[in-house]
């Protein structure tokens, strides 16, 4: 149980940092902001996000969805497309284990 | 300003009648008639046209020029109903005494998808989506209250939506359907009280549905039903759809997309955001420890908040709508164009934007929560960390 709670902050800290990175435009951002590369370390980080608790989960899916609003700031707007489907897939994948959750409840 | 002088508004699909086309119009609901093309042509859209006619007629009987007649049947009713019924939705979900359910009807509102209904002049559709939540909220209701006065306002209110808007009403049913299977678990009883109130509906609006359906000619042009509209019609992408961002605001010129503004994507961030809070919604759920020591009385947190499985509905809902509005757009655009050919009554839904409904509707019940809890968070410390 502990190491799923290390697991989910180091999660969560690692989507503030990109989160971080991009708002403030790192100036070695731009060279690592190739499409492939971002959406390859979404997706890996998205295939993290179903190991964790659900809040966790949800959490990261809406600090993905504040990533993408900069990305469109920086006119990558495929980019964010692209980051904004896996998002959408995240948050279906756990308003479904929600719901199942509460049903098991009730 | 336009809408409190007496100046004609027409715009996009909206007409304007001149008296002596009022005159013309028939009391009576014509399948076939000389307005509807040229030549003279079909009534498609019965319902609408019979209600749209027959009201002008009738005010235009009693002296009232078109620039009135549309602000009293039209735009004045649709505006006050709106706001009502999206506030009686709230009203009937948030059991609590917070006041974040006065922004219900302000998202219901103003959101892009309605404001560009209304600019756009489609006005049947406008009132489909302003019956949508006093349904629901009569419905929401139904349990507790089943009394025959009850069920008979929900009949004609379904009534009227058929009348006005079908595509809307189905959209309404399957939310009903789906609020009670997920919320109230399916149960038989839910059944029967939906069964007399939707017999009323179509019982009221036979004399147009029968000659639609049965009449040669079929209920829509012969086109409507082919796949190759969908591409066409299909203008919002994903990011839009899930902000809640029409793809043609703000000038709403038919066929003109913009991209996406990040500024929307604050609408899905608070909605989605109300996910985080389900775990705190009930004493029973937390720690038997933590329970105990909480000062909160359960019947104060129960009270202040939306049932779990409420919050789950809407979440579903948006995201089902946002999947549904992009049509045929990436990802996954092929399962519209599936349902489009195999699902019965999906050839009505060739314009995906309908489906923008669900995600205006979710999204206003939605986000007044999340904000309620995170105003407990912030500033009550009501709720307790699990």
């Amino acid at each position: 149980m502990k190491k799923q709670t290390a697991f989910s902050k180091m999660i969560l800290i690692g989507l503030v940092l990109i989160y971080l990175i991009a708002f403030k435009n790192f100036p070695y951002f731009n060279l690592i902001l190739q499409a492939k590369v971002i959406a390859g370390v979404i997706f890996l980080l998205a295939v993290c996000l179903f190991s964790v608790s659900t809040r966790v989960m949800i959490a990261g899916c809406l600090l993905l969805l504040v990533f993408t609003g900069s990305l469109v700031l920086m006119g990558k707007e495929s980019l964010a497309q692209t980051v904004g489907d896996m998002i959408y897939f995240l948050l279906l994948v756990g308003v479904i284990k929600k719901i199942k959750s509460e049903s098991e409840l009730a | 300003m336009n809408w409190l002088d007496l100046n004609p508004l027409a715009a996009g699909d909206w007409l304007y009648l001149f008296e002596e086309t009022i005159r013309s119009f028939s009391f009576w609901p014509e399948r076939w008639g000389y307005h509807y093309s040229g030549m003279g042509g079909p009534n498609y859209a019965s319902g609408l046209v019979y209600f749209f006619t027959t009201t002008a007629k009738l005010f235009n009987s009693l002296g009232a020029s078109w620039p009135l007649i549309e602000r009293l049947v039209w735009f004045g009713p649709i505006f006050g109903l709106t706001l009502f019924s999206s506030f009686f939705l709230a009203k009937q979900l948030f059991t609590g005494k917070s006041l974040f359910y006065w922004l219900t009807p302000v998202l219901y509102f103003f959101n892009t998808y309605f404001l560009l209904l209304i600019d756009g002049g489609q006005l049947g559709v406008a009132f489909g989506y302003s019956l949508a939540p006093l349904i629901l909220g009569f419905l929401v209701s139904l349990p507790k209250n089943h009394r025959w006065p009850r069920r008979l306002m929900i009949g004609l209110a379904f009534g009227l939506q058929i009348l006005l808007e079908p595509r809307i009403f189905l959209l309404t049913l399957g939310t009903v359907l789906g609020y009670f299977i997920l919320v109230a678990g399916a149960k038989k009883v839910y059944g029967l009280l939906l069964f007399w109130p939707l017999l009323l509906a179509l019982t009221v609006n036979l004399f147009w549905l029968w000659p639609a359906l049965t009449v040669k000619g079929g209920a829509l042009p012969p086109d409507y039903g082919t796949a190759g509209w969908i591409g066409f019609l299909s203008f919002a992408n994903f990011s839009g759809t899930l902000s809640l961002l029409h793809p043609n605001w703000p000038e709403n010129i038919f066929g003109k997309t913009y991209l996406l503004r990040p500024e929307f994507l604050v609408l899905p961030v608070l909605a989605f955001s109300s996910l985080l809070f389900i775990n705190y919604s009930r004493v029973s759920d937390l720690p038997a420890g933590k329970a105990g020591l909480t000062s909160l009385k359960a019947g104060k947190l129960n009270n202040s908040l939306i049932n779990n499985k409420v919050i789950l509905h809407f979440n579903l809902l948006a995201l089902l709508g946002a999947f549904l509005a992009k049509g045929s757009n990436p990802p996954f655009g092929w399962i519209y164009l599936w349902l489009f050919d195999y699902l019965p009554g999906m050839k009505l839904f060739r314009d995906p934007t309908k489906f923008y409904f669900l995600v205006a509707l979710s999204y206003s019940i939605l986000i007044p929560h999340s904000l309620a809890k995170i105003y407990q968070l912030f500033f009550t410390k009501e709720l307790i960390k699990k």
